[in-house]
This record gives structure tokens, sequence and C-alpha cells, in this order.
């Protein structure tokens, strides 16, 4: 049982060690990502529910088209709802990018107005834009609006496309390889500081002997 | 009394059967449960979960019938395991829970290498989620169905009451359906992709022997590195592990024997007969569930073909081959891959005992399943 203590310590310090070198740019990205201080460890961690409308209970889960919420005739760029009284700077197939003269606080309070019934729009809060990603079944990928143009802010609206599928599907089996492995380490490290253990213990035993 | 009135009794009197509602899709759906009963029954095909499912099904497409609706706002008994079990996630995890309480991951901790097996057998994952979205799909839904391949029941129905609570059933159908089906769909798949010198490779019986300490390590590394890396998966996890630990503490006995025994057998039952209510004529009449059988099929195809190929690549670096047959069990289908692996290994060469590194490949496949949801439930938080 002396051996399992001393393991059980090395564990925990390893874990101490790794958690503070992992958790510290974890937490600063998600103050970056959210805006907001990141949760303590005594607070609960938010669920993770996806497909609940504000204040209803969970939904079927039918993937939506943004499209089919707009209001007829409003302005609209692949179903994605565009804010009058831009500016077009470009139009290519797989890109729409408009100004405004508005500051970017107007302009995404008007998005979040007008995607507020969309249940699969995923606002993410980035230093230099906001980054709003469709998850149901529009035909756009996300809507960035700049932040950094002060009294202007550029609208951009991306078509999904197969490079983003791709390369987010490559990047995660090559997570799962990636998880995998470090466990692989960990189970290695874990053997060798066992059975190193166990050895010392034989080995004054025949000495004595 | 005239004769309007008494028809119009007997009217109302027909109005609270299930008579009056009794149409072609709720038909389809009886023969469809009935089909279940039969193979549960019969051909005793996975019955303890086939038979409460297929009952489910049988018993929830009768019309009127106070069970999977809400009565002034409160669920009814089967919408009540429904949501409280499967929606809250609250028997997957609990499922995992007894999963750990039964698992010895011995032959994995004596050959961890085997854990890249199972991270290689999650490739029809991502190549499912693909050819989903292709068929028009939305990414939610295609995640959900892409990890059906991984054969892993309870994390499949997490992540689809995650992301796609409407292919709930078909997506847990499928997964068991396949699980159960892994004896018809893996051996041709290994025979096309191993060569025969490659089937008479030899593995050495067994594996060294692991220390106590090392069996009640594992799950708090295990645990603490999953954790850390792809904490969206520790509900399932974090019981796994806790299972596990409880099991190689050897310390809780009875609670060990409990979580892997009487709540096992009770959870399964409230699994079954919720996923079946869950498969009304109205929602699992469509395109999309019956899609979703192809191609989870698709998907069960390509993850064995992913393990088989994982082998062949770590045998380019190994001096001591590994053999592809074992590839098969990557998938966390236990214990019926690697004793797959096992039989068809012994056909090639009777003296060839390929059972725990199959075991090994499979416990393997259990964490990369979780590790796979893992990343896919990344995408959306």
């Amino acid at each position: 049982m002396k051996k399992l203590g001393i393991c059980l310590i090395i564990t925990g310090i390893l874990f101490f060690v790794f958690g503070i070198a992992i958790g510290t740019p974890r937490a600063q990205e998600a103050v970056k990502e959210t805006g907001a201080a990141p949760a303590s460890p005594s607070q609960p961690a938010q669920p993770l529910r996806l497909n609940v409308f504000e204040g209803g209970e969970q939904t079927a889960g039918q993937p939506f088209d943004s499209e089919k919420l707009l209001p007829p005739g409003s302005p609209q760029w692949i179903g994605a709802p565009l804010m009058p009284g831009g500016r077009k700077m470009s139009e290519g197939s797989g890109r729409f990018v408009q100004e405004y003269d508005k500051p970017y606080n107007e302009v995404l309070a008007w998005y979040r107005q007008a995607l507020k019934n969309y249940p699969d729009a995923r606002y993410r809060d980035w230093s230099h834009e906001m980054y709003i990603e469709d998850e149901g079944a529009s035909r756009w990928l996300a809507i960035t609006l700049s932040k950094e143009g002060g009294p202007k802010t550029q609208v951009t609206i991306v078509k999904d496309n197969w490079t983003w599928i791709f390369a987010t599907l490559f990047l995660r089996f090559f997570g799962v390889f990636v998880v995998l492995l470090v466990l692989w380490l960990g189970l290695n490290i874990a053997t060798f500081i066992v059975r190193r253990l166990v050895k010392d213990e034989k080995e004054p035993a025949p000495a004595s002997a | 009394m005239e004769l309007n009135e008494i028809l119009d009794l007997l009217h109302g009197t027909l109005q609270t059967t299930g008579f009056m509602f009794v149409g072609w899709k709720v038909i389809v759906m009886w023969l469809i449960g009935l089909f279940f009963l039969y193979m549960a029954i019969v051909k005793d095909f996975e019955p303890n979960l086939l038979l409460p499912i297929g009952f489910g099904i049988f018993l929830v497409n009768f019309p009127n019938t106070p069970l999977f609706g809400f009565s002034e706002g409160h669920p009814q008994l089967l919408q009540f395991f429904y949501k409280y079990g499967i929606i809250w996630e609250t028997i997957p995890c609990l499922i995992f829970l007894g999963l750990g309480a039964m698992t010895d991951f011995g032959p994995l901790i004596a050959n961890p290498m085997m854990l890249l097996i199972g991270a290689g057998a999650q490739l029809g994952v991502f190549v499912t989620f693909t050819g989903t979205i292709l068929l028009g799909f939305s990414v939610k839904e295609a995640a959900s169905v892409g990890i059906i391949g991984g054969a892993d029941g309870p994390t499949t129905i997490y992540l689809t009451a995650l992301l796609a609570p409407h292919l709930l059933s078909a997506n847990t159908l499928a997964a068991y359906s396949y699980m159960s089906m892994v004896p018809l769909i893996q051996p041709p798949i290994m025979r096309i992709m191993c060569s025969k010198k490659e089937k008479l490779i030899r593995m050495k019986p067994s594996a060294r022997p692991v220390s106590k300490t090392e069996k009640i390590l594992y799950p708090l590394i295990c645990g603490g590195i999953i954790a850390l890396l792809v904490p969206a998966v520790m509900p399932l996890m974090g019981m796994f592990m806790f299972g596990n630990l409880m099991r190689e503490s050897g310390v809780v006995k009875r609670l060990t024997a409990t979580v892997g025994g009487p709540m096992m057998d009770v959870v399964t039952v409230l699994l079954g007969v919720a996923v079946g209510a869950s498969m009304q004529a109205e929602v699992f009449l469509s395109y999309k569930p019956i899609m979703v059988f192809a191609l989870g099929l698709a998907d069960f195809v390509v993850c064995t073909a992913g393990g088989i190929l994982t082998v062949k690549v770590m045998n380019l670096f190994r001096k001591e081959k590994i053999n592809p047959i074992i590839g098969i069990s990557g998938v966390s289908a236990i214990p019926m891959s690697p004793r797959v692996a096992q039989i068809w290994g012994q056909k090639y060469d009777r003296k060839n005992y390929l059972l725990m590194h199959a075991m090994g490949a499979c416990l393997g496949g259990s964490i990369g399943s979780p590790a796979a949801a893992g990343m896919l439930l990344a995408m959306f938080k």
C-alpha cells in the first residue's frame, strides 16, 4: 500500500503541474472568446444545450435555415441577413463584403436582433471581430463583424465551404490520435514509475535474507 | 333518445379508443416493433436491448396511449424515462459507470500501444461525417450519425441527445444493430484487407502481468488526461473511470457488484424502452432514419478498415509485427469484436492466440470513441 500511496501522490503532482500548464492559457482564451471572467472551479459548468430555445423546452432539434426566418423581401445574401444601408465592397461566389458607417456595437445589436429566433447561430467574440458561425442548415458558414473600424464596420458573409469541413475533420481525427498518444505516454510513465518502485521494494528483500 | 344522439354517443365513445386513429404508419411501426421482438425472442439477437426497444416501439405506436406525451405539463411514463434518462444524458453516463465496473483494462495497460488502433478505428466517424453532409444533413446531424461507427452505444446516445435528438432512435438502433452484427460485417472486410502472410503473423500469447497498483492508477491517469484534453466528454469518461476505480480498488466490492450488475440491468431496461418509445410513426417514418441506417453501415465498415490500416502503418515501424486481424477490434464492440478476431485468427493459424491483444485494441477503441465524440462536441461548444 505504501507504493500505491507514493504513486497517488506522484500522479496528483503531475496533474497539478500539467493542469496549471494547460489550464492557464485555456482560461485566458476563454476570457478572450467570451469577454467574461473564467468560471471558478467551484462554479458549475454551463450544461451544453444546443437545441434549446430561450425559455423553452428542448425542441425536436430539426436544423434550421436562417433564410426561412427572414421577413419576406428583407435584404439578404444566400440566406444571411444583411443590415440595410451599407456599401457593397465586394461580392464573389463564396464571399460578400459590405461596409456600414456605423460603429461595431450598433451593427452587432442589429444582427443579434435579426438572428434572435435562429437557434443555430453561435457567437464567438474574438479580439478583432465578432464571428457569428452557423451550426444549422443555412448556406452561409459565418458572418464576421469587424471591430477595428471605429465609426465604420465591415460585415463579411462567407458561404459554407468544403475546405472548412475537411480541415476541421482532419484536425479532429488527428486530435483523437493526440489524445490517445498522450494517454499512451502517461501510461508508459506511470508503468515505468510503478515498476521501478516495485523493483526497489523487491531488491532489498534478498539482501536482508 | 333519438338515433342521432345514440350515434353521437357511440362516436364519442369511439373517439376515446384508439380505433379511430389507426393509420398505415402506425401499422408499419407495429410491424417494426414486432420484428425486433422476433429477433430478440426467436433469434436471440441482442435480446437484452432489442426486447425492450421492440416492446417500446409496439406500445407507443398505439394511438391515444398516455405514454410518451405530456399530461398537464408533466411527462407521461415513457416520456419521463426518455426526458430524464436520455435527453438529460443520465442513462448513457450510468451505463458507462457500469461498464467501468465490469471492465478489466489489464490488456491495454500491458500493451498501451493498442490505444493507437482504437484511435485509427475512428476514421469512419470522420469520413461518414463528410458523406452525411453531402447527403443534405446538417453539421450537428452529421456529427451524431458519424459516431455510430465507433460501435459505442452509450456514446452514440450521449452525442445524439446533445446534437440531434430527433435522430436519437434511428442512431441508437443503428449503433446497437451493427454492434450485434459484428460477426457478419467485420470478417469480409478483414479478408479483403489482409494478405495471407499478414493473417499468419503470430503474436506472443500474453503480454506482461499488470500489477494492482497500475490498475488502480489507470482510471486516475486516463480520467485526468481526457479531462484536460477533451473535457466535453467527461460526463461519460468520468463515470467510466469511476466505475473502474471502484472495481480495481477492491474496497467497495458490494458497490461494484451493484453498479456492474443490478444497476446496469435497470438502466438497460429503461434505455431500451425509452429509445423504443421515441420511435413514433410521425418521427421515424421519414427518409432520414433510413439514411442513418445506410450511413451507419458505411461508417462501421470504414471504422473497421481504419483499425486494420492503423495496424499496417504501425507494422511499418515495428520489429515485432502485429497481426492486422486485431485491427477490426479497434471499434469498441466489447466483447464481440475481440472474439471475432480470435476466431478468425485461429482459422488461419490454430496456435495463434489473438484474444488478449484484440481486447487491448478494443479497450483502446472504448477510449477512442468518446474521445472522437468529444472532438465533435468541441466543434459546437
